[in-house]
């Protein structure tokens, strides 16, 4: 298994399959999931509840990457994933009185939109950036680039950091300031007992690339 | 030898806060640790400390966590006893006058989370910014995960955290992660102008208080 899964989403995609192949990379020992959403993609639905596993219990972080106009469950699907990347010609269309419960939650919690502020219907590239809803745009047609520049990063670290680093972020962000510092604290003290964290720590002394097992 | 973090208040109420360790890139040790925690219960308690300005000496703001201490506690229970006994984030959490940082150079780690519990942060335009914990098999332990996506958009924060990349003023910039980016030459003046704005204004906090 390489430590870069990749799903291509493309004509006649079904979710099940989707969640079957991000599934198996987090089974099979890869360390970051990446999903591109092609130019004739097709999903017929990504429920909230899905987007929801997404962030929440999908163990690997995810990377999504479109082009052009993307909206509906493909929207859905790129909003529970944890880093969003485009062409610069890409827009993204959220219809916040299309969006279930859930869905939309994760859209306001990542536009940090307050209470009665309404999801904006698209927002092409630039502004999708500076609301930080994609963190990285790149040339037209690079965006698969872009994603894969982002997931090697992330495959490059401690997998259980990464892990770890993820559900301190999407869980923190629901709990009380002090509550989500002793989350994080308690995850930095499992994160001690790895013998990736001494690999890590040992590698920066001796100035050599680390070597993370994963253990 | 200078100590490796210097607490001067001025006439006006200004505590400033100097990181002190340019030859190690103001890498905060233990040693620093103790004496941030010492000064800050001390700008707590002063009666006239009316803000606190916090800067470092030398190339750098701070270039994060000394990591030649990681792993030099007796125990995991040891070292969760001393955090939560001893927390010197959450002090600066819940400190009742406006905190500014001046971030120059590098601003990684735990270089990065003091000011991400600052209320105004001020940097020259050439300052790296990075939270790279995830490049040592480990996470940010100084707030970082929780500050972060409360300060910047989440999805902007989880880039930085997972990747661990650094980015720079514009990044930081667009996404609030600074509030002003100068020319380096221009810096103690805007950090002056920042810091005579909190004193002529009501304290309101600038970011989510303990």
């Amino acid at each position: 298994m390489d430590a870069i899964g990749t799903v291509a989403v493309g004509r006649g995609a079904s979710a099940d399959g989707i969640v079957e192949a991000l599934e198996g990379f987090a089974e099979g020992g890869a360390r970051v999931a990446v999903v591109e959403w092609g130019e004739d993609a097709e999903l017929a639905g990504w429920p909230g509840d899905r987007v929801r596993w997404l962030w929440r219990d999908y163990p690997l972080p995810a990377v999504f990457a479109f082009e052009g106009r993307l909206a509906g469950a493909g929207a859905s699907l790129a909003l529970g994933c944890d880093l969003r990347v485009c062409g610069e010609g890409a827009s993204i269309a959220l219809d916040g009185s299309s969006l279930d419960g859930l869905t939309a939650a994760r859209a306001r919690t990542l536009l940090r939109l307050g209470d009665g502020e309404p999801v904006p219907a698209s927002l092409p590239a630039g502004e999708a950036l500076e609301a930080g809803l994609v963190s990285r745009v790149g040339a037209e047609g690079t965006a698969g680039e872009v994603a894969r520049g982002a997931a090697e990063a992330i495959a490059a670290r401690g997998p259980i950091a990464t892990r770890l680093a993820k559900e301190a972020v999407w869980r923190g962000l629901d709990l009380p300031l002090e509550q989500a510092l002793r989350l994080e604290t308690d995850l930095t003290l499992l994160l001690q007992a790895t013998k990736d964290r001494a690999e890590g720590v040992r590698a920066f002394l001796e100035k050599r690339p680390p070597d993370f097992s994963g253990e | 030898m200078a100590d490796p973090v210097l607490l001067a208040i001025d006439e006006r109420g200004v505590a400033t806060i100097t990181l002190n360790r340019p030859e190690r890139l103001n890498a905060i040790n233990m040693a620093m640790r103790d004496l941030l925690w010492e000064y800050l219960q001390a700008c707590r308690d002063h009666p006239d400390v009316r803000a606190i300005c916090f800067r470092g000496e030398g190339r750098a703001f701070s270039a994060g966590a000394d990591i030649s201490e990681f792993g030099t506690a007796p125990s995991l229970w040891e070292s969760r006893r001393a955090r939560h006994q001893r927390d010197l984030w959450g002090l600066m959490l819940s400190l009742p006058v406006p905190l500014v940082a001046r971030m120059h150079g590098f601003c990684f780690g735990a270089g990065l989370e003091l000011p991400l519990c600052c209320d105004v942060r001020v940097a020259a335009e050439d300052t790296r910014f990075a939270l790279p914990e995830v490049t040592l098999g480990y996470i940010p332990s100084a707030g970082g995960t929780q500050t972060l996506p409360r300060t910047i958009p989440p999805g902007a924060a989880a880039d930085l955290i997972l990747t661990g990349e650094p980015v720079g003023a514009e990044e930081a910039l667009r996404w609030g992660l600074v509030d002003l980016a100068v020319p380096a030459e221009r810096l103690d003046e805007a950090v002056e102008a920042a810091v005579e704005e909190v004193l002529a204004g009501p304290f309101a906090p600038g970011r989510p208080r303990l």
